[in-house]
Parts: C-alpha cells; sequence; structure tokens
C-alpha cells in the first residue's frame, strides 16, 4: 500500500470510528434516559450549545455531533488526498482532489440556497 | 421495550451494512424500505437517514479495501469529479422532473443493467474480471497498451490512463466512465440511492476494471456523493439522530464485516448476489413508477 493509500485509509478508519462511538454513546444514553428511538420529534441541531449538552450527556448531543463526525469524514478524505497527490508531485491527482471539492463547495451552497 | 426498538434498529443496519459492503452498494436501497416499511419512518426522514448510513458504510469499507489494496484511489478520484458533477446538476433539478417518471426511467436501467450482467458468461466473467492482458516484453508491473482503445477519447490520456492503472488491469474508455459517471451522480442524487449500483457496472462492464476493485472503488466514491446531498439534509433538519444513530451503528458493524468477507468470495458468487440486488432494486423502482 502506497503511503497515501496507508494514511486516507487510516483517516477514514479513524473519522468512522470517532462518528460510531459518539453515535453509540449517544444511543446508550438513549437508553438510560428512557427515551424512545422511535419517539415522533427531536431536539433541533444547534452547533452553539452543542459543548455544554455534552458535557451534560444530553444523549441529542453526542448523536448530532456524531452525524456532523460522519459527514465530514469523506469530506475530510478528499481534502487528504489532494494535499498528499500535491506534496508527492503529483499534480494530476491534486487537480481532481481539488476540482472534487469545488464541486462539493457549490453543491453545498446551492443545496443551502434552495433551503 | 426501548432497548428492542433500539436493537431492531441496529440490526436491521447490520443487515444492510454488510449486504451493501459486500455489493459495493452504499446500503440506501435497503435503508430506506427497511425504515418506512418496518418502522414507518416517513419517506423524507428516511432518505435523510439512509444517506448517513450510506457514508458511514462507504468511509468504513473502504479504509478497509485501501489497506488491502482492492480499492483504487486514484481511479476513484477521477470518476469523483464526474459523479459530484453530476450530483450537483441532479440536485438543481430534482424537483422539476416527475418522480414516478425518474423511477420508471431507473428500473429500466437497473434491469438492462442486471440482464447484461446475466447475459455474459462465467468464462468470458472471469476474463473481464482479470481484466487488460499485461505485456509480455515490459513485464507484469507494466499494463499493456489496449489496441482497443483506439479512437476512444479516452485514449488520447494514455498517461492518465496509466497513472490510474492498478495491479495487473489498466482502466480503458475514460470517455465513457467520465460520461457514465456524470450520469450516476446525477441517478445518485435524483433518485437518493448512493449510486454504487450503476457505479460498480459500469466500472466492470465499460472500464474493464476488476469486479472486487469496481466494488472497493465504488465504495470509496459513494462517500462524497452522499456526504454533499447529507449536509443539506442535516441543516434543514431533515435527518432524525435519534432513529439514525442506531441504525448508523449496525451499519458500521455490518459494513466491517461484509468488507473482511468480500476477499474471500467468489466474483461469480458475487455478482449473482449483484443481479439479484438489480432485479430486485429495478421492482420497487418499477411500484414507485407505477404508484
Amino acid at each position: 500500500m502506497t503511503s497515501i493509500d496507508a494514511r486516507i485509509a487510516r483517516i477514514l478508519a479513524v473519522g468512522t470510528s470517532l462518528a460510531v462511538a459518539l453515535l453509540a454513546i449517544g444511543s446508550v444514553l438513549l437508553v438510560v434516559g428512557g427515551t424512545s428511538p422511535l419517539a415522533s420529534g427531536w431536539p433541533p441541531l444547534d452547533v452553539t450549545s452543542l459543548p455544554a449538552r455534552l458535557v451534560a450527556l444530553e444523549p441529542a448531543a453526542f448523536l448530532w455531533l456524531g452525524l456532523i463526525v460522519t459527514i465530514a469524514t469523506p469530506l475530510v478524505r478528499v481534502a487528504a488526498s489532494t494535499w498528499s497527490f500535491g506534496r508527492a508531485g503529483e499534480p494530476r491527482m491534486a487537480a481532481l482532489g481539488a476540482a472534487v471539492l469545488v464541486v462539493i463547495v457549490i453543491a453545498i451552497v446551492a443545496g443551502l440556497a434552495a433551503s | 421495550m426501548i432497548v428492542g426498538q433500539l436493537l431492531l434498529l441496529a440490526a436491521g443496519g447490520f443487515g444492510a451494512g454488510v449486504f451493501g459492503s459486500l455489493l459495493g452498494l452504499g446500503g440506501g436501497i435497503l435503508i430506506v424500505p427497511l425504515l418506512t416499511v418496518g418502522f414507518g419512518v416517513p419517506f423524507r426522514e428516511a432518505v435523510g437517514i439512509s444517506l448517513v448510513c450510506v457514508i458511514v458504510t462507504s468511509s468504513a469499507a473502504a479504509g478497509v479495501y485501501l489497506e488491502r489494496h482492492t480499492a483504487n484511489l486514484r481511479l476513484g478520484m477521477l470518476l469523483e469529479v464526474f459523479t459530484a458533477t453530476g450530483a450537483l446538476l441532479g440536485g438543481l433539478v430534482a424537483f422539476a422532473l416527475p418522480e414516478r417518471v425518474l423511477a420508471g426511467l431507473f428500473a429500466a436501467l437497473l434491469a438492462w443493467t442486471a440482464l447484461s450482467m446475466l447475459r455474459r458468461g462465467p468464462v468470458e466473467a472471469a476474463a473481464t474480471a482479470a481484466s487488460t492482458p499485461i505485456d509480455p516484453v515490459e513485464g507484469p508491473g507494466r499494463p499493456a497498451a489496449d489496441p482497443g482503445d483506439r479512437g476512444d477519447p479516452g485514449a488520447a490520456s494514455a498517461s492518465l490512463a496509466d497513472e490510474i492503472a492498478g495491479p495487473g488491469y489498466r482502466p480503458r474508455r475514460l470517455g465513457a466512465g467520465a460520461g457514465g459517471s456524470l450520469g450516476a451522480g446525477m441517478l445518485s442524487a435524483l433518485l437518493g440511492v448512493g449510486g454504487g449500483i450503476v457505479k460498480v457496472p459500469l466500472m466492470h462492464l465499460v472500464m474493464g476494471v476488476p469486479l472486487q476493485v469496481a466494488t472497493a472503488t465504488s465504495n470509496l466514491m459513494i462517500g462524497v456523493t452522499a456526504a454533499a446531498s447529507a449536509v443539506v439534509y442535516l441543516v434543514r433538519g431533515g435527518i432524525d439522530p435519534y432513529i439514525a444513530g442506531p441504525t448508523a451503528v449496525g451499519v458500521f458493524a455490518g459494513a466491517m464485516v461484509g468488507s473482511r468477507l468480500a476477499a474471500r468470495i467468489d466474483v461469480r458468487i458475487l455478482r449473482l448476489l449483484f443481479v439479484g440486488v438489480l432485479a430486485l432494486t429495478a421492482a420497487q423502482m418499477t411500484l414507485r413508477a407505477l404508484g
């Protein structure tokens, strides 16, 4: 395995493990707190209050953070690949990675604008 | 009661994770019906949760595939440019087309792909899986030039094909692969699936990539496309964290098991499993098209 592949594999493994750990903790806290996962309605995502809610061991806080880490992991993978290929002297691969990032940013902005 | 509900969600996610990982699918095809039919979750919420699970499947399996030399990162990055662009375009026109028309078109596409894979005999399939011949002059580590590339727009960038080549194979028909990836991205955004169901046969049948490499590389690519859509769902409050949590944990465990099983499974069995999933999904999409 090349060093780039190894680095990317590590990023994916760490990001996924962290996300799943947060989601698992949140799920266990749901049970401990007596909240049904199929209950109608859920607390909204509020990033600013997330740290305080994590300290308070609020299940939704761990679940929201887990979801954020989950979604961010493949995007970090693309960014890391781009950076690694650039450093390894593979400009064409780095340009492809940068192009993917640009498209993702445009997609996110377009999605937010539509909402 | 609460523990039982949580375990059921996790078990459903586990099954979807194993199957999705083995077949290069994100698992969305299995998770959406599981949540809507099995747990009565509204369709839109099921799609949001499914996107999260698709990312977990992709990230978990792709890491293992990279460690095992199966996923081709460079090929994935090349095709991701087009799948992501297709997803962007698909997202912009998603609300302009009737869903029944889209579902009917997709059902036809799936049925055609399943038939194409079934028509290929075991011997031919094995030859294709072995992929591009090795040049005896240059040695086993050097992919041979493919005469069939002449006249192909992708052949003009031979060095790019070499750059994304893997051990014993050299992807061909890059132009067709790019166009197909664009379409796969559009279908993914329009129909709410990871897109592996299109990308795997595209890489395997059209580009001559070995099936297991195509499966692994598809897994790598799915997460990026799904992440772009999932951000929008997250911001708009379309993801239920209470259901997404246990389901995603189950999917993660299933994907880890599936990616380890994949290296030990015969390609022909994998192909039959894939055809079966294509047929089931085609039937599901046909029902949606018929209302």
